[in-house]
């Protein structure tokens, strides 16, 4: 897959990018979560899942906090217990406070009907990731997704 | 990200795209899926076989087109192939117990004639 050239984001070491805009900007963080993802064997579906969450993620931020949330910082990390392989991806933003976590997701519309539009992506997240955290810090938001595995042979 | 289209009869016309259906491929499309969706003569079927990833973004371009058509007195149906990550996501979020969603093609040409 061939990807844009990064205009908008900044990697102050390969396990931090900073993106100082959303909306097509975000597939510099795509990107860069792939490539973070490959140097660090994580599995492809693991990879998915993730990529799952990143982008309800920078939605939500581009929602609810707009420019007023930027820059928005990533961090990614991958830990080994044992057999057990957890990558962590913290998702920080200077906006408003917003506890995505605190949204209860709406009920399943019986009708296409019922059905609105939109308000799907913490369902997403919560289905896609193993953990999610929420605190707001310095003064930021900091959104904790956390994808597990198990190492094979 | 691409979106084309074909009119398989004069009531029958399937929309096909490809790429990433996340914020930015979604805001690519969406202007142009809603204007091929609007079509009175015709029933939909959107064909996600070629989608490599599915966001809550395009679910939304999707139930908005579908709930459209319904209104119209259409019908828009989604074909996924063996597009397992897009099929996941769709689980995901129930939208199959309310936008029909098929694996094979000839199924949801007559899903959407139904």
């Amino acid at each position: 897959m061939n990807w844009p050239t990064p205009s908008v984001a900044r990697s102050p070491d390969d396990d931090t990018l900073v993106l100082d805009a959303l909306g097509a900007a975000m597939a510099d963080a795509t990107r860069w979560l792939h490539a973070r993802s490959a140097a660090q064997a994580v599995p492809a579906d693991a990879v998915t899942r993730l990529d799952q969450c990143l982008d309800e993620a920078l939605a939500n931020i581009a929602a609810h906090g707009g420019s007023s949330a930027l820059p928005v910082t990533l961090n990614f990390t991958v830990n080994a217990i044992g057999s057990r392989c957890e990558a962590a991806l913290v998702i920080s933003d200077h906006g408003a406070a917003f506890d995505p976590l605190a949204i209860t997701p709406r009920p399943q519309a019986g009708s296409l009907e019922a059905l609105q539009p939109g308000g799907l992506g913490i369902t997403l997240m919560r289905h896609f990731a193993d953990r999610l955290h929420y605190r707001r810090a310095h003064p930021c938001n900091h959104l904790t997704v956390v994808v597990a595995w198990a190492e094979t042979a | 990200m691409s979106i084309e289209f074909t009119d398989v009869s004069d009531t029958l016309r399937r929309i096909v795209i490809t790429g990433r259906l996340d914020v930015p491929g979604t805001d690519a499309i969406s202007t142009r899926f809603a204007a091929l969706a609007a079509s009175s003569e015709h029933r939909i079927v959107v064909d996600l076989s070629g989608v490599e990833f599915l966001a809550s973004m395009g679910i939304r371009a999707l139930v908005i087109n579908a709930k459209a058509q319904q209104q119209r007195g259409g019908r828009l149906v989604l074909f996924v192939g063996q597009n397992d990550a897009v099929g996941k996501v769709l689980d995901a979020t129930g939208i199959p117990q309310m936008i029909p969603v098929f694996h094979e093609l000839a199924d949801a040409e007559r899903g959407a004639l139904a």
